[in-house]
């Protein structure tokens, strides 16, 4: 099989790389492990706040839904259910849906791979029942299954916020968030205070010492740092665990593409350029691949890695490209300057 | 963290396990790895990466920037046999014993 730009990951930024790609006249295959297109953004039932026109006032799905409706226009081909595996010797990506191993060669690539959920780790946390956040998302709104009756999260970030809340709101009893440090570590004000609406309470300095229980989470153990040596049983059946994001780093590897660490973008992740172009320069890099980041910081670099992922295969820019690069990177930058600004240091100083 | 706590769990490596490695001079993932399996299970230290790294780091009184990433090997994601070996008709990854002992088998897949 052969395409001029193969987007490795059908989520945002995948599905904003492709638009840009074939909006243009070229050639785009996406390639995706999920049986459906739209990634992280199917199981999201908030309105995704910030994001830039003509997107705002979606919720997630529904973005997902408008990202792949506007794609509809153009002969773009998708092979979902395929996962990435490996690169052949001339270049060529071997991509394979279990039966067989496709060989699809490709001018550059697009690599939207997106983010891993890391884990936190205390006695217990391998019991059935102990799951991340993200994936308690994914049972209450896209499987309809509860992860159980009454719950108890740990970690405080915007996204663990959102979720209890949306646990909350399908009836599940969630006890408590409770959080390591001395603060909530959720940034967006509105998210907080949504929560706080809940009467869910968040316990600051507040540690799992053990989950426990015979088969299953039955009972978790917790420490407080306001008062050392005493323990508090919680009779639970599960527990969300919110330990962050990092960049998935499997492909890069693979395409041999040098890794740096900058903390801020998630740890490890490919080293890029300003024009999100890897060391290798056949490969672009977008999304939260490119740093764990918003989801208009998601699409936006998927946007920019699509702009030029053309100007390589047209051998150069052009200025109505340049213009529409440029106004993607201020909206990147009005965005993330303001919601995470640590978030656009790192980029700016990832990007050298 | 407790040292009998699993930091691996597709192998069952725990806290205590890494530490008696780090103790022997292992000073990367990789070499963490080859001392106990940690990252050798299904899930190919996806789970297990970070918070291995992690304990390296504090162990050695270093920095998370530097314990490098371990390798990360073809294939990606679990793959039958079967089909990683004897596709050889559309060209595979592995130039496998199973296609040197029997070389014509590639036609009839």
């Amino acid at each position: 099989m052969e395409t001029e730009v193969l987007i490795l990951g059908g989520g945002p930024s995948g599905l904003a790389a492709a638009y840009e790609v074939a909006s243009r006249g070229h050639g785009v295959m996406i390639v995706d492990e999920a049986w459906a297109l739209g990634g992280q953004l199917r199981q999201q039932t908030q309105i995704i706040d910030p994001i830039p026109a003509p997107f705002t006032g979606l919720r997630g799905f529904q973005l997902a839904e408008t990202l792949v409706e506007r794609l509809k226009e153009f002969p773009v081909e998708y092979l979902l259910k395929h996962e990435f595996i490996g690169l052949f010797a001339d270049g060529s990506a071997g991509v394979s849906g279990g039966e067989k191993i496709l060989r699809i060669s490709a001018k550059c690539f697009v690599v939207a791979t997106g983010a891993a959920e890391s884990a936190r780790h205390f006695p217990g946390w391998t019991l059935p029942g102990v799951m991340t956040i993200g994936a308690a998302q994914i049972l209450i709104n896209r499987e309809r299954i509860y992860p159980g009756k009454t719950g108890l999260v740990v970690g405080s970030s915007d996204m663990a916020l959102e979720i209890t809340r949306q646990m909350h709101d399908v009836g599940i009893n969630v006890i408590g968030v409770v959080e390591p440090t001395s603060q909530i570590l959720a940034k967006d004000g509105k998210i907080v205070s949504s929560l706080q609406e809940t009467g869910i309470p968040v316990l600051l300095q507040t540690e799992v010492v053990a989950v426990s229980g015979s088969g299953k989470v039955e009972t978790v153990l917790l420490s407080s740092g306001n008062k050392p040596g005493v323990e508090t049983d919680c009779q639970v059946d599960f527990v969300c665990i919110d330990g962050g994001r990092h960049p998935i780093l499997e492909p890069f590897s693979i395409m041999n593409c040098p890794l740096r660490y900058e903390k801020e973008l998630g740890g490890w992740l490919p080293s890029y350029n300003g024009k999100l172009q890897s060391t290798n320069s056949g490969i672009f890099v977008a999304g939260q691949a490119a740093g764990v980041t918003c989801q208009a910081g998601v699409v936006l670099t998927g946007a920019i890695a699509g702009i030029n992922a053309v100007d390589y295969l047209e051998n150069g820019t052009a200025e109505a490209r340049e213009s529409c690069k440029q106004v993607y990177w201020d909206e990147l930058k009005r965005i993330e300057s303001t919601q995470t600004p640590e978030v656009w240091q790192a980029r700016m100083s990832h990007m050298g | 963290m407790d040292k009998s706590t699993i930091v691996c769990r597709c192998e069952e490596i725990t806290v205590e396990d890494i530490a008696s490695a780090v103790s022997q001079g292992a000073e990367t993932f990789d070499d963490v790895k080859r001392l106990t399996r940690c990252g050798m299970g299904l899930c190919q230290a996806k789970t297990c990466r970070i918070v291995i790294s992690e304990l390296i780091a504090e162990m050695k009184a270093k920095s998370a920037a530097d314990i490098s990433v371990p390798r990360l090997r073809m294939p990606l994601r679990p793959v039958p046999i079967g089909v990683l070996a004897a596709n050889t008709a559309s060209g595979s990854f592995v130039r496998s014993t199973l296609a040197e002992a029997e070389p014509d088998e590639g036609q009839e897949k």
